[in-house]
């Protein structure tokens, strides 16, 4: 165990997870792409911490380079004070048994040959110490506390609905006693009726067992609901984080403004008083410098200084954190005024 | 274990099928014949009796004799075991081969990959036959050696198969969890890949073991088999073809032998296929079925449709093919008596969550019934063309020119070898006499008009040079060729980021304001029926439950089963309240009950709920809900 | 599509390399001596010396090996132990009647074996059925029994077409064909029986995928999206086993040239595998593994024109 730090800086030792400067790449040489570019970021014990951004934000490749499943270029991620950055098979064998995750597909991550009691019974197979008849009494445990029959254990996870099978996947990692769940847009894939019970099953979970989770997600609405603190990422860089409800009600960051106005609202009202569309994307991803703001393409308060310079991760008003030169101008409670002050005369405003 | 119910499951389902288990029998028999060939005839296959030569089938020669009066069924089953033990070397050192390399390359990629890609490709281009010639110019009469080299060769395909299967298992997430669950690479393979493996190891290996039973006959008929006078299958068709004029009978038993046992051989690799998926995937849609035609004309005039609708369905019914609980198929309705009407212009949202029949309804409207089904009842009528009865030159007129469709996957909406401009100017000049190059320029505008910034750059692309977003806007465009008055989407921006999502439905309702166009957007999210649509019907369990403007279905739902939608939208909660639920799940459309289809999920359900069927009631201004109990319900929701 | 070409060829060199290397390799495998092997047991032993001499084998592998090909590299494949001729003055006459059956065949399985495969993903039932147990028959029924059933009714009894022979298109070009329809047509049931399976099969497919429903949705003709769309969709595996099956036509090219003695590569091969000509041998390997080599040039070609991904990328 690493001593605990002094000082408290918004990160501390107290952290059950903690993400320092991560970097993934895909691919070698110089086809290779960085999914993930210095991305910090830590979960207290108990805590949920939400990862919200949509598709090449690089949101999931997190969640698998904490886990092991996909290698890390730089950068470092701790885990319970112990640097897992590089574990090997070994240790993170050893490991799943307190880090644990759920993927999005129920449908792709039970193995449609095998009966739920084998794919359920994978994370006590490391352990020798533990008997088949032990084995069993804990699956079952695991299958009634996310709401199924243990007879569930004895079927093949065809027999079972979308809902129920993200349960027996939830149940995979319960079968271990998990401290942090990385959770893979765990509902994304589910119903609306069905959504609302896995949310309250994985409320009801952390509640009980005080876990902690990373709960991945494309939809801040859903985020927001189950996350204390939440992290916005748009091509593999983090644009802005902070308290759920902060960050939900008054986003700094133009792109987290972006991302709320394009929610549609569930509400005709509402809908109807708000103005068009958000940013343009199809003109947009022209090719930028490479040390500039990764949204300026797009960002509708762009300055040249955008361009020049990676905005650094500075303190909000509110306790949150965010990458944007002119966060302080634009700072507008986007959630319910989107009359945001138009796109300055570039002339204007060069320095 | 489950493994070993797998298996068991796996051959029993094997053994049911009676052209494997003939296969089965035939290939064992053939065996039995190889090894043990005197049990099965006496007579020597070296016996010569020149007085008896040539003769047909007879008591004492049941297949005849050759040229020197040898017993033909004796030289047939003694000569097997050559031909046998050729193919069981050629397969065994192909399925050896074949499955290692396949193996190690498929699940540890990279390098290694790259390096066994390159020798499976080699052996695939290596002329086989000529290399074994070689093989019996060094090594004369030695089939050994010629069926181990030629098993070498063969493993290509294996090794190009198998590699392929274990990379699609590899990337599946259950390997992924099995990993996140501490699973050593041994075990993974063990348990997840190798009996993904199984089933198509045999296949091939069937394959192979036919193709190598051909090709060793072949030789030991061009004199490259066991030296004479010992006899082989291919030996046997060779002395038939000296003797071809005088008796072709001889040709026969040979040449049957071959055949038959390769197609046991193929029979039980397509049997093992079959066999194999079946036992997995107990609940999937059946194959197409005969259409039954549609029935009960003439119920329409009942509720007539308002004057100026654009498309009237009335008392729709479907029906697809589904698997029941029990394995058997039978075709089950999935939609129920399904009526809505749509007025020019108008944006009518379809809302209800997977299964409960919106999506079969909005293709069933184009004719287009999917997984095999059709309509069984009831009419839709859209500018005068009943189009459950309507003829091909009807649909002709109807799709594409009174009605265009969108679906959800942009990417795979759009044929992959044909550039976008093409497809929409091909979809232009169906739908107006004009001429390539006017066709070509419309498809320009199309592009302009679903506000692409480039559209002549957009239609020199291929579908796989668009991002997600600019390939629904082509998508939206191939709708639009034929000016349609109504658009069918079915959840088009669902694949969709949400950022992108804003943007297509903010072109959705220009295009159907700017062109008087209607609309009917197949949906499960309340966030785009609550930004695009006037009016919303919502189905369940293949009814429609509720209808009305969508202002007063967000203020006052009066179906418990809107209500309960609506309360459990995470993006309407309450910051730190529970998320209110709708306990359970939609009933599969074979166990529908009698009575309310919602009533085991619902809180308000009484007994006379269950009793029979709810009828749609009028409850409000042009407000209907299938509810007894939809007036309890408003006093419910009304305090909060 | 240059770039394309250019791999394509620039693959066919180490492909080349390998498989004249292991045609080496099976000779220096052979146990004793090849010269004896060649000459037989009862040739006195200073002929076999001095064969052993004159086929380099006092030489080690990879000497005798690069000697071979730099003479190779020259246009010298050697010469022929039993006739002593030059290789390639021997194998370059026979190429003609091989491409005359392998060529033929394989048009004949592309065009048989798509239309037969079309019809029955479109029609189905009764036709879909058939091209099943037609294939079946195909896989089993092997070419070289099959030849011989046609020989004997087709040129033994009914004498509609010549049992054996081959006459050159230069000198009567129908007596050409007709001496060509036999080998053909029992070189070719096997392949266009696949080439039917194959096209029904990626036909479905193409017919199942979501444009086809959305191009019916939008009113576009049936005519044009079976043929035009559905049909370039589904032909681009099917080009891919029709390479897989004009390079194993080479193979069958042996049986078959050999029933209607046809004077081929193949026949060729089978000759001089049973006379021990070994230099010949490894010639026919070469000039078979340079015709694969086209025919995956061309496989590629055909991708390229059908595939835009295989052309952008």
């Amino acid at each position: 165990m690493r001593a605990r730090s002094e000082e408290r800086t918004g990160m501390s030792g107290e952290d059950l997870l903690n993400v320092r400067g991560l970097r993934v790449d895909y691919g070698r040489g110089r086809g290779a792409v960085r999914a993930v570019d210095d991305v910090s970021l830590s979960v207290a014990p108990g805590e949920t911490v939400g990862l919200v951004g949509e598709s090449g934000s690089g949101k999931s490749t997190i969640g698998r380079a904490i886990v092991g499943l996909t290698p890390v270029a730089g950068g470092a991620i701790t885990f319970a004070g112990e640097d897992i950055t590089h574990a090997r098979r070994g240790r993170r064998r050893e490991l799943s048994a307190s880090l644990q995750m759920v993927f999005q597909d129920p449908y792709s991550s039970l193995n449609p040959a095998r009966t739920v009691g084998a794919t359920l019974a994978e994370p006590l197979l490391a352990r020798r110490e533990i008997s088949p008849r032990e084995r069993l009494a804990l699956v079952q445990r695991a299958l009634e506390r996310v709401g199924l029959p243990p007879e569930a254990a004895r079927r093949y996870p065809a027999q079972f609905s979308g809902g129920q099978r993200q349960r027996i996947a939830i149940a995979r990692t319960l079968v271990v006693s998990p401290r942090l769940v990385v959770c893979d847009e765990p509902v994304s894939a589910l119903d609306l009726s069905i959504q609302a019970q896995v949310m309250n099953l994985l409320a009801d979970l952390q509640a009980e067992l005080g876990l902690s989770y990373l709960f991945i997600a494309h939809d801040l609405g859903v985020v927001r609901y189950l996350s204390q603190r939440v992290v916005v990422l748009y091509r593999g860089q983090v644009m802005e984080s902070g308290p759920a409800a902060g960050v939900y009600s008054r986003p700094a960051h133009p792109y987290t403004q972006a991302l709320i106005a394009a929610a549609p609202i569930p509400d005709p009202k509402a809908a109807r008083a708000r103005p068009a569309a958000a940013a343009p994307r199809e003109q947009a991803e022209r090719n930028l410098p490479s040390e500039s703001c990764r949204f300026a393409s797009r960002c509708r308060y762009v300055v040249d200084a955008c361009t020049r310079q990676r905005p650094p991760l500075v303190p909000t008003r509110h306790g949150g954190l965010v990458a944007c030169l002119r966060h302080e101008e634009i700072g507008a409670p986007a959630a319910t005024d989107h009359a945001a002050p138009p796109r300055p005369d570039h002339a204007n405003a060069t320095p | 274990m489950s493994g070993a119910v797998g298996l068991g499951r796996f051959l029993g389902g094997l053994l049911r099928r009676p052209l494997a288990l003939v296969s089965l029998l035939w290939l064992l028999a053939v065996v039995f014949c190889a090894l043990f060939p005197a049990v099965v005839t006496s007579r020597d296959p070296l016996e010569q009796d020149l007085l008896a030569s040539l003769q047909g089938p007879s008591a004492a020669h049941p297949l005849g004799t050759d040229r020197l009066g040898q017993d033909l069924l004796s030289r047939l089953v003694h000569g097997g075991a050559s031909t046998l033990w050729g193919v069981l070397v050629a397969t065994v050192v192909s399925v050896v081969i074949g499955v290692a390399l396949g193996l190690v390359a498929g699940y540890l990629g990279g390098f290694v990959d790259a390096i066994t890609v390159r020798i499976a490709e080699l052996l695939f281009a290596i002329p086989g036959v000529i290399i074994l010639l070689v093989v019996f110019a060094v090594f004369p009469n030695n089939v050994t050696a010629a069926m181990v080299t030629f098993g070498v060769l063969l493993a290509s395909g294996l090794i190009r198969v198998v590699r392929s299967a274990t990379m699609s298992v590899r990337q599946e997430l259950f390997v992924a969890a099995a990993r996140v669950s501490g699973l050593s690479d041994a075990r993974i393979l063990y348990r997840h890949v190798l009996p993904r493996l199984t089933s198509l190891v045999i296949v091939q290996a069937a394959l192979i073991a036919a193709f190598a039973l051909v090709t060793q006959a072949g030789l030991a008929f061009l004199g490259f088999g066991p030296p004479p006078p010992q006899p082989s299958w291919g030996g046997l068709v060779e002395e038939a073809r000296g003797v071809v004029v005088q008796a072709p009978w001889a040709l026969v038993p040979p040449g049957a032998a071959i055949a038959l046992t390769v197609l046991a051989f193929s029979l039980l690799g397509d049997a093992v296929r079959d066999a194999a998926t079946q036992s997995w995937s107990s609940t999937k849609l059946v194959r197409r079925t005969a259409r039954p035609r549609a029935s009960s004309p003439g119920d329409t005039d009942e509720s007539p449709a308002p004057e100026k609708t654009l498309l009237s369905v009335r008392h729709l019914s479907i029906a697809i093919p589904l698997r029941s609980a029990t394995g058997d198929r039978a075709l089950t309705t999935v939609v129920d008596d399904v009526s809505f009407d749509i007025s020019p212009g108008e944006v009518v949202g379809l809302v209800g969550e997977s299964g409960c029949g919106k999506s079969v309804t909005a293709l069933s409207v184009l004719g287009l019934t999917p997984g095999g089904g059709s309509i069984t009842g009831g009419s839709c009528l859209f500018a005068g063309t009943d189009l459950v009865r309507a003829s091909a030159r009807q649909w002709g007129e109807v799709r594409g020119r009174g009605i265009g469709f969108v679906a959800q996957e942009p990417m795979v909406s759009l044929d992959p070898t044909v550039r976008a401009g093409a497809q929409l100017a091909e979809a232009v000049r169906r739908h107006t006499k004009v001429s390539r190059r006017e066709a070509r320029q419309r498809a320009v505008d199309l592009l302009r008009s679903v506000r692409l910034p480039d559209p002549a750059d957009v239609a020199r692309r291929y579908p796989h040079q668009m991002s997600g977003g600019m390939a629904q806007r082509v998508a939206i465009a191939f709708a639009l060729a034929g000016s349609p008055s109504l658009l069918i989407a079915d959840e088009p921006t669902t694949a969709l980021d949400v950022t992108v999502q804003a943007e297509i439905l903010a072109l959705l309702r220009t295009l159907s304001r700017e062109r008087g166009m209607a609309v009917l957007m197949v949906t499960h999210d309340w966030g785009v029926v609550a930004e695009l649509c006037d009016r919303a019907i919502v189905m369940y369990a293949g009814q429609i439950v509720e209808a009305c403007t969508v202002d007063s279905i967000f203020a006052q739902p009066r179906h418990p089963y809107t209500a309960g939608l609506l309360r459990s939208d995470p993006h309407r909660v309450v910051d730190g309240e529970r998320l209110p639920t709708i306990a359970g799940t939609v009933p599969a459309p074979t166990e529908w009950p009698t009575g309310c289809r919602f009533a085991d999920r619902c809180d308000l359900a009484i007994t006379d709920c269950r009793r029979a069927p709810v009828q749609l009631s009028d409850s409000g201004p042009a407000h209907v809900a299938r509810c007894l109990r939809s007036d309890d319900l408003l006093l419910q929701t009304v305090p909060t | 599509m240059g770039r394309l070409v250019a791999r394509r060829l620039l693959w066919g060199v180490p492909m080349l390399l390998v498989v004249s290397f292991f045609s080496f390799l099976l000779v220096s495998l052979v146990p004793g001596d090849p010269a004896r092997s060649v000459l037989g047991p009862l040739a006195p032993q200073e002929q076999v010396d001095k064969l052993h001499q004159q086929m380099g084998l006092d030489r080690p592998l990879l000497e005798q090996y690069l000697g071979w090909l730099g003479d190779a590299a020259r246009g010298d494949l050697g010469t022929s132990l039993v006739t002593g001729t030059g290789v390639g003055q021997l194998l370059t006459p026979r190429l003609p009647a091989t491409l005359s059956l392998i060529i033929p065949a394989t048009l004949t399985a592309a065009l048989l074996g798509i239309a037969l495969g079309v019809a029955s993903a479109v029609r189905g039932g009764v036709l879909g059925r058939l091209v099943d147990v037609l294939s079946m028959l195909g896989l089993a029924v092997p070419g070289f029994w099959l030849a011989l059933v046609l020989v004997s009714w087709f040129a033994v009894r009914w004498q509609l077409f010549p049992a054996t022979g081959y006459t050159a298109f230069a000198d009567s070009p129908v007596e050409w064909l007709r001496s060509l329809v036999l080998p053909v047509a029992a070189a070719s049931l096997g392949a266009v029986t696949a080439v039917a399976k194959q096209t029904r099969d990626s036909m479905l497919d193409a017919l199942n995928r979501d444009f086809v429903r959305v191009m019916q949705a939008n009113g576009l003709s049936r005519r044009s999206i079976v043929y035009r769309h559905a049909l370039r969709n589904a032909a681009i595996p099917v080009v891919s086993v029709l390479g897989v099956i004009c390079a194993s036509l080479l193979g069958a090219a042996v049986l078959v040239e050999n029933i209607f003695g046809l004077p081929g590569l193949g026949s060729g091969a089978a000759q001089a595998a049973v006379q021990h000509d070994i230099p010949l041998l490894q010639g026919t390997v070469i000039y078979f593994t340079l015709i694969v080599i086209v025919v995956g040039l061309v496989v590629d070609v055909c991708h390229a024109g059908l595939d835009p991904k295989v052309r952008t990328t």
